[in-house]
């Protein structure tokens, strides 16, 4: 399984040619302009600590921030902070809503690995519970195809999934779905 | 320090010519992923460094804001990849062509 | 001449590691060059005067979406492997 790094060479490589030359148009473009900022005057003043300033000047703490040279013209950064906080909220709520996965219509939540209307894991260590949780968990827990096939892909093409179950080493039990069976077939050919 | 600036914005130009590469030439939605990163990464290198050849730190404090945007942008970018993993059981990004016209 | 010597070690660094990233053919082994890339932009930052913005970058990136890219290499590898045989045929 395990085996050294190998490159991804051939003909696949050519639209790259164009990032190519966009480097070679934007070095030539850097190597004809002149910067007029001196070596001298680069870097930021003695004594004053980069960290708080940088707390400073996002938190619009102005009375604060220090006046010397070039820093005190740092812009206030208190309403685009609120609004990258908004947007990683809404981030959060897009990861969550991609995660969740729907069986016949309803949503099933992301992190469970049990069935809605199954009792936890966790309610006791004795042998009955545990059994019964083992054998309800089985067909949920799996991610892929297990609970999807099982809805809607059970009598539309029982060679597909028979071919899905021989390729991928068993750790779900289901066919794919009825659209995608081609990639698959191709797929598990190429591999023998 | 006497590195002039052009150096920094010929390191920053090959980064991001490297990522477009990677997305130009790669058909794996993981690797568009990471390319993105890389070119993500190349703009924070030249807000930096003009930050401090200019000694402002307004573009220190734009590079943060940069960074949280690319963790959410990874972050609803994966969640796209694994439903595309789940439905089409590939990451390859020219097998959904569900939306095309 | 010390930091002339430091940024074109890490820019050769930065760039090959970046290369390393596009050319590979296992997105696991570009998920570990984008790490050693993420960090020597680190090492950039430092250099740079930047302290505070190179400890978010490792904290960030190479804390928070190198972990989640390893975790989707990792859930879609099985039939990664068998879509670039048919790329490469």
């Amino acid at each position: 399984m395990t085996s050294g790094p190998q490159l991804r060479l051939g003909k696949t490589l050519l639209p790259g040619l164009l990032a190519v030359a966009l480097f070679g148009i934007m070095a030539l473009v850097v190597l004809n302009t002149s910067f007029t900022t001196t070596m001298a005057d680069a870097g930021f003043p003695d004594g004053i600590s980069i960290t708080s300033e940088i707390g400073y000047a996002m938190f619009d703490l102005d009375a604060l921030s220090s006046t010397d040279g070039n820093m005190g013209a740092t812009e206030p950064f208190l309403a685009a902070f609120l609004l990258i906080a908004v947007t990683l909220d809404a981030a959060l709520d897009a990861s969550l809503v991609l995660a969740k996965r729907e069986e016949e219509g309803e949503p099933v939540a992301a992190l469970s690995s049990t069935g809605p209307g199954d009792s936890g894991p966790g309610v006791g260590a004795g042998p009955a519970p545990d059994s019964s949780g083992f054998g309800h968990s089985e067909p949920t827990v799996t991610d892929g195809g297990g609970g999807n096939g099982s809805s809607s892909g059970g009598g539309s093409d029982g060679d597909a999934g028979s071919g899905v179950d021989a390729e991928s080493t068993g750790s779900d039990d289901g066919p794919a779905d009825t659209d995608t069976d081609t990639e698959t077939e191709t797929a598990g050919g190429d591999d023998r | 320090m006497s590195i002039g600036i052009e150096y920094y914005v010929l390191l920053s130009m090959g980064l991001f010519c490297i990522g477009l590469f990677g997305v130009l030439t790669r058909r794996n939605a993981l690797m568009f992923l990471m390319s993105v990163e890389l070119m993500l990464n190349a703009a924070n290198i030249n807000l930096i460094a003009f930050a401090f050849y200019h000694g402002n730190l307004t573009g220190q404090v734009f590079a943060l804001f940069t960074m949280a945007l690319a963790a959410a942008e990874v972050a609803v970018g994966l969640g796209i990849i694994l439903v595309l993993y789940r439905n089409f059981r590939d990451v390859d990004v020219t097998v959904p062509t569900t939306m095309r016209w | 001449m010390m930091y002339t010597i430091a940024f074109a070690l890490f820019a050769f660094v930065t760039l090959a590691s970046g290369l390393c990233v596009v050319l590979l053919k296992d997105p696991w082994h570009s998920a570990l060059m984008l790490g050693v890339a993420l960090m020597s932009i680190a090492v950039h930052f430092v250099m740079l005067a930047a302290e505070f913005v190179a400890m978010m970058q490792i904290l960030v990136y190479v804390g928070g979406v190198l972990i989640l890219i390893t975790f989707a290499v990792m859930l879609t590898q099985r039939e990664e492997e068998a879509s670039e045989e048919v790329v490469q045929a």
